[in-house]
């Protein structure tokens, strides 16, 4: 009886600090995020969305399929979603640069075979993109986008 | 009287070996965290180095290094032609200028400064052709000990026939906010710089119109600025950074190795800048391959941008104010994209 008992105890204390050592992780909170992105009501495919959280968070990204539609993950392609609070949403036209992924040796190559981007470049960075959006907890988190050319 | 000598039971021992393994289990992670501590205090310590050397280059020409030194047609032309100079065949990485100002004189010496052509392999003629010493010379202030793999890059990838066992440095100068590929060519420059079209720099300038090395950090392609052009505060702009060698989605792309890229003395964009456009430690998502091509192509070019390390968490930064800093990869995108201009105008945060 004794002992069973001592053993029952040790192995509480070894199995409670094991546990222990577990704890602890990631505090930033995520929230689904999907939605279309629009040209003058047309959805828009090829488009590389991405939010940039303006508090501590990490980057998430999208590309939009032939339906416009998107749904974002962090750029490490781990979690769903996006940070929560507020966003820079920034937009890239990647249906310019082709259908073939060119790697290293696109480096010096036109791979647009002359198609311009179908949205302005403003939307390209962070510091002139005009659209900022907030993606709250709890919730699946839907927007849609309507861009200008 | 029955027992003379008493011995432990076999419960007594088992719950000593049990403290003793809890004890053990307890401490080994804290050695390992003590070992990466150390590593991450030698790679801050590189840095350290490498910004004096950087702060004693401009005291002694007054302006800062070259980002790098390479005539590119016709974006980047030779700063040195316009001065009179009979050819642009000097070329040269950050790292290389630094050399005589972090004790390493000697290598610099053997350096043919005036023809970048006699320091590369061209005809690999055993182990001694022309500049191979030189090339595969490795410093070990310019590595860092967290980061795998050896200082040398790997045998020749098969894509690429001027790829050789080169030294590979573990740290890059900040471009600003891009500094890879070199662009030039429509239509990336308006996906990246959306002023390119409208107000572009003065001809000549390395950021010349539409070109995606967007040349707004403390160092560019063949272009010196000095403390004075820094007008965000030398404080709130960086310098030198790390980059992470580890990214298994990257290697599993055909042909291509991120352990191929940082040719320290080779000179070209994504051997020598990384930019704050990237959020730190970026690494190509595990979906990448079923992306679209576009897509694929803006990641891609981001991975060669990113700073990152195999500290954990974040990386290790020199500021242009010779200030060494561990960032966290956590830290607000766009926080992080103002500390890599020298000149944005942006409010820097606590961070």
């Amino acid at each position: 009886m004794l002992i069973s008992r001592r053993f029952v105890s040790c192995a509480t204390l070894f199995i409670g600090l094991t546990a222990l050592a577990g704890c602890g992780g990631d505090k930033i909170k995520m929230a689904a995020v999907e939605g279309t992105v629009k040209l003058d009501g047309k959805p828009l495919d090829k488009i590389m969305v991405e939010f940039w959280p303006q508090s501590d968070g990490p980057r998430s990204f999208a590309e939009t399929d032939s339906s416009g539609h998107f749904k974002l993950m962090t750029d490490d392609g781990k979690r769903e979603g996006a940070s929560v609070g507020s966003h820079k949403v920034i937009l890239k036209d990647a249906g310019v640069l082709g259908d073939k992924f060119m790697g290293r040796a696109g480096e010096n190559v036109d791979m647009s075979n002359g198609k311009k981007p179908r949205i302005s470049g403003t939307y390209a960075s962070p510091e002139t993109t005009s659209i900022t959006k907030s993606v709250e907890a709890g919730k699946k988190n839907e927007f849609d986008i309507e861009v200008k050319k | 009287m029955k027992r003379r000598y008493r011995g432990f039971t076999l419960v007594e021992l088992l719950v000593v070996i049990a403290i003793i393994g809890i004890l053990v289990g307890l401490l080994l992670p804290a050695v390992q965290a003590a070992r990466e501590a150390a590593r991450r205090m030698q790679c801050s310590n590189n840095l350290k180095q490498l910004a004096l050397g950087v702060h004693l280059f401009h005291d002694s020409n007054r302006k800062f290094p070259y980002g790098m030194l390479r005539s590119q047609s016709p974006q980047f032309p030779h700063p040195e032609i316009a001065r009179g100079a009979p050819n642009s065949n000097r070329r040269y990485g950050l790292m290389h200028q630094l050399l005589s100002y972090i004790e390493q004189d000697n290598l610099w010496q053997r350096w043919d400064q005036l023809n970048f052509n006699l320091n590369k392999k061209a005809t690999p003629t055993g182990a001694d052709w022309v500049g191979n010493h030189f090339f595969r010379q490795v410093v070990p202030t310019m590595m860092c000990p967290s980061n795998p793999g050896g200082p040398l890059s790997e045998p020749a990838v098969t894509t690429n026939a001027d790829s050789g066992q080169y030294f590979r440095s573990h740290y890059y100068g900040s471009a600003g906010t891009r500094g890879y590929p070199r662009g030039g060519v429509s239509p990336r420059p308006s996906l990246y710089n959306p002023f390119a079209p409208t107000t572009p720099d003065p001809p000549g300038t390395a950021s010349g119109p539409g070109y995606t090395s967007l040349s707004d950090g403390i160092l560019a392609q063949n272009k010196q600025y000095n403390m004075a052009s820094a007008s965000d505060g030398t404080t709130n702009t960086i310098l030198i950074g790390e980059r992470q060698f580890f990214d298994p989605v990257f290697d599993a792309i055909p042909g291509e190795r991120i352990r191929d890229w940082g040719w320290v003395w080779f000179a070209a964009q994504g051997d020598n800048f990384l930019g704050t456009s990237v959020p730190i430690n970026f690494k190509l998502p595990a979906n990448f391959a079923a992306l679209g091509a576009g897509t694929q192509q803006l990641l891609f070019d981001d991975r060669i941008n990113a700073f990152g390390s195999m500290h954990t968490g974040g990386a290790n930064f020199a500021f242009a104010d010779g200030s060494i800093q561990f960032m966290s990869q956590s830290i607000s995108p766009i926080v992080f994209r103002a500390l890599g201009t020298r000149a944005g105008g942006e409010v820097a945060s606590e961070y």
